[in-house]
């Protein structure tokens, strides 16, 4: 999977870079508008990591040159701007995504991988993790080829699980994925057990292996036994 | 008290003091000369009486009913004047009338004589009043006057300062419109008048500066926070980490994630205040609370409340789409963080107005909730009413807010 990264603030690139090379993602990384429009011309992406504030210029404007130059490449905006009237704009110019600053790794990391499934796998809606596999367009999930039912959160949930295999997540990042902004109305996060435990029971009633670990006081991990 | 009003009631009592103070002396010195004058008259025509005494005169020709004349035994204090005010009565007109009296005893040859001379005071009365009139009439015109005078003189002097008064009301901090006074020709409102220019000019200087101030900090703030939020989950990542590490480790990402919430916030606030949402279009209010209603279904009901809505009736309202969906947004969260354990949340619609009701511990919210960071409880970021009031404010909505019945009721009347 080819990266490409449009990011003037070094620091933030840098951890990009770092992160998203952990993903097994190829990563190159641009800092300036004109830069990324070079790049996108000679190259393909899968998919494109594109800050609005660029010193010469708007992301808005290389999201114009996308569409110009017609590549159907997929576009995670990002944004020091929470404004609703930006994104508006930015889904509108064909962004696939928007993300505000500062944004959650594990997030990023589950829109690339769901822009990357959307683009790629036409006809090939399945996801295989062990003994799972997960049908994207139907959302259905089955262990062991025996269907189990969950509820949207906890397809959700395991979906962000497995996007993020064998990273460390907070209760926070699993919270803000499945409620975004409203995370500040919980008084604790604590409600977030009783759907793991659920999702955890329903993998291993059908036969399924545990994947799931608890981190002591941080969070969880879903890796493979 | 109008300015006007007070000073025309100084003029009024100050002249009214001046014109007593006045009237009372004239009054006086009317009484003296008048009774001077009627005691000369009174001795005049006792000398008369006496010469005619002593030129043989009879008394029968002397007396009249001015004039009393008769022979005494008394034969002390002759030549001795005494002036009396008495009553007399008098047939034709069937009353009594005041008089003065000058009583004398007399020694004309061997003889003693009583003298009783007397002289109606109607006349002198008459004289006062007649006097005293004419001089009313000139107190109450010259007061009329003055007041009239000082009404109309006062009203195109601070013609300058009302119209100041008015250039201040109309004046909005943060709008693009320069204030403007009028001149005139009076130096002070004139000097009043620069130095407000001045000191708005200042302020207006002040809050540009403050305001650009705040929204550059915003948004300059998120970059950092991207860096601190990620170099944490770098960490978390790390397996090498301990207990130990870990724990201060989380506690900067909660934080750095609750200042990203802050900020957010102010940043709407900010926007709000702005104008930046400007673009108005005709909304179904009730619409969208149904749509956040919806939304927000799953978070009530895993914080354990129940909710129930009466939303039959549609308000349409011109209001920005983004700002409406905020303003109803934050009053639903508003119920939910300020809310008991098993608590209620009730909406209704009424023509033109919603009523946003939930249970809650707190007696009673002041208006200081109003303001940002006053927050009850420790999750709430304190934001949210404000940014509540903001809104409304900046649309004209009436927000009321009262706590009935362990309900706080939030009402918006559009």
């Amino acid at each position: 999977m080819k990266l490409l990264i449009i990011e003037d603030e070094q620091e933030v690139q840098d951890d990009l870079i770092e992160f998203l090379k952990r993903e097994n993602f190829l990563c190159e990384a641009v800092s300036t508008a004109s830069m990324a429009k070079e790049k996108v011309y000679m190259h393909e992406y899968d998919t494109i990591i594109l800050d609005i504030g660029l010193p010469d210029g708007t992301g808005l404007e290389v999201l114009e040159y996308l569409k110009k130059i017609n590549r159907d490449t997929g576009v995670i905006i990002l944004s020091a701007h929470g404004a609703i009237d930006d994104k508006i704009s930015a889904l509108d110019l064909g962004a696939d995504d928007y993300l505000t600053k500062p944004f959650d790794f594990n997030e990023l990391n589950a829109r690339i991988k769901s822009i990357i499934r959307r683009k790629q796998f036409h006809g090939n809606n399945t996801i295989d993790f062990g003994d799972i596999r997960i049908n994207t367009v139907s959302h259905e999930v089955a262990v062991n080829n025996t269907n189990i039912a969950l509820t949207q959160k906890e397809y959700q949930m395991l979906l962000y699980f497995i996007s993020n295999e064998n990273r460390v997540i907070t209760k926070e990042s699993i919270v803000e994925h499945l409620w975004g902004d409203d995370t500040d109305m919980f008084d604790s996060f604590d409600f977030i057990y009783g759907h793991i435990k659920n999702l955890r029971k329903k993998i291993i009633n059908a036969g399924g292996n545990d994947y799931l670990s608890t981190i002591y006081g941080v969070g969880y991990k879903f890796q493979k036994v | 008290m109008k300015l006007l009003v007070k000073t025309s009631l100084y003029y009024a009592l100050a002249s009214l003091l001046f014109f007593a103070v006045a009237g009372f002396i004239i009054l006086i010195n009317f009484n003296n000369v008048i009774d001077n004058d009627i005691n000369d008259f009174l001795v005049n025509r006792e000398e008369i009486a006496t010469t005619q005494l002593v030129n043989d005169v009879p008394l029968e020709a002397l007396n009249n009913y001015e004039q009393i004349i008769k022979i005494t035994k008394n034969k002390e204090e002759v030549d001795n004047l005494i002036f009396l005010d008495t009553i007399v009565y008098d047939i034709i007109d069937d009353e009594f009338h005041a008089y003065r009296k000058l009583n004398v005893i007399r020694k004309i040859g061997a003889v003693y004589y009583d003298i009783s001379i007397f002289k109606s005071l109607i006349e002198s009365n008459l004289l006062v009043v007649e006097i005293l009139k004419p001089m009313l009439m000139v107190f109450l015109g010259l007061l009329s006057f003055l007041l009239l005078g000082n009404l109309f003189i006062s009203r195109g002097l601070w013609r300058p300062f009302k119209e100041t008064l008015v250039t201040l009301k109309n004046y909005e901090l943060g709008s693009t419109r320069s204030i403007d006074f009028s001149r005139t020709n009076t130096q002070e409102f004139n000097q009043l008048n620069s130095m407000l220019n001045t000191m708005i000019k200042k302020i207006h200087y002040d809050y540009l500066n403050l305001k650009e101030f705040t929204e550059n900090a915003a948004h300059e703030i998120q970059t950092p926070l991207a860096i601190i939020r990620n170099k944490c989950e770098i960490l978390l990542q790390s397996e090498s980490l301990t207990e130990v590490e870990l724990k201060p480790l989380k506690s900067i990402y909660n934080s750095c994630l609750r200042l990203s919430k802050i900020n957010h916030g102010l940043t709407l606030l900010a926007k709000i205040e702005s104008g930046a949402y400007d673009n108005s279009k005709k909304i179904d209010v009730t619409e969208v609370v149904r749509n956040q209603v919806q939304h927000y279904i799953e978070v009530i009901e895993l914080n354990g409340f129940k909710i129930t809505t009466e939303l039959s009736h549609p308000i349409h309202f011109e209001i920005n789409p983004d700002l409406v969906v905020i303003l109803v947004s934050n009053l639903i969260r508003n119920a939910i963080k300020h809310n008991n354990t098993n608590g209620i949340i009730h909406i209704i619609t009424m023509p033109n107005c919603i009523r946003f009701s939930n249970s809650g511990n707190q007696a009673t919210i002041d208006v200081n909730q109003f303001k940002r960071f006053k927050r009850s409880n420790k999750n709430s970021l304190g934001l949210g009413l404000s940014i509540i009031n903001k809104i409304c404010t900046a649309y004209h909505i009436r927000l009321e807010y009262c706590y009935e019945n362990g309900l706080h009721n939030f009402v918006l009347y559009f």
